[in-house]
């Protein structure tokens, strides 16, 4: 069960696992819950996350993009480690999301 | 038959499973656990990024997630070269037409593995029927 908190109009959700196949369908419900209710900005922290595979690249994709279709909204990707943040330059996906 | 088995030599370690995602993390951590104690020298989050690609690959796209069907992956260190063969029980795939694919939309959700696999330098090639994946790179 990831972290979450809300401050300032933004709920910064910790996963504190590796994103990977495993874990996406969890992930998945706890994401669609917070877009549910009507959040526009989402903060992902990343800083216990050493792994994300390309199942976890097509979720954070696909929230983004139910982000997108219900009227827009952001998602930010948080304290990556450099490993993380290599991959999605490899991916050319560091221009699509917020990354900080 | 075990649903999960793990066999070391000396430079090798096989794992053979039946198709769950929960397996695919049992052999990820073996193989970590395998590397560690044979103090290699070589990029973790790459290869561990990788393995996971492949075997992701052949439990969800190659045996459809059916966990009647097995996946049998091998990692040999030998000279300066570290090969990972991954196998499924799949029909195969056309990887031909997968190769020349152009890369995928940032939107698109899947279809990322094998461009990454490439840019982290491995060899990639398959067997004539795309249900065996043989990866090789020089880690010396």
């Amino acid at each position: 069960m990831s972290l979450i908190e809300r401050k300032n109009g933004v709920v910064t959700m910790k996963p504190g696992i590796d994103i990977v196949a495993s874990q996406c369908a969890g992930l998945k419900q706890e994401f669609l819950e917070i877009i549910n209710s009507g959040e526009k900005k989402i903060g992902i922290d990343l800083s216990e996350t050493e792994m994300i595979d390309s199942s976890g690249i097509g979720l954070l994709i696909s929230i983004r993009n139910s982000l997108s279709n219900n009227g827009g909204g952001e998602i930010e990707l948080m304290n990556l480690s450099d490993d993380l943040r290599q991959l999605f330059r490899v991916m050319k996906l560091d221009n699509h999301f917020k990354i900080s | 038959m075990e649903d999960f088995i793990s066999r070391e030599e000396d430079a090798a370690i096989s794992c053979t499973f039946s198709s769950t995602l929960a397996n695919i993390d049992r052999a990820i951590n073996s193989i970590r656990d395998f590397l560690g104690s044979r103090h290699i020298e070589y990029n973790r989050f790459e290869l561990l990024f990788i393995l996971r690609e492949a075997l992701n690959n052949a439990v969800i796209h190659g045996n459809g997630s059916n966990s009647d069907l097995r996946v049998h992956c091998l990692l040999r260190i030998a000279d300066d070269t570290l090969a990972i063969t991954v196998t499924d029980q799949g029909k195969g795939f056309d990887w031909r037409q997968q190769i020349m694919k152009k890369p995928v939309s940032t939107v698109t959700t899947s279809g990322r593995g094998l461009n990454v696999m490439e840019h982290y330098g491995y060899a990639i090639r398959f067997n004539d029927a795309g249900n065996t994946l043989y990866l090789t790179k020089k880690i010396i």
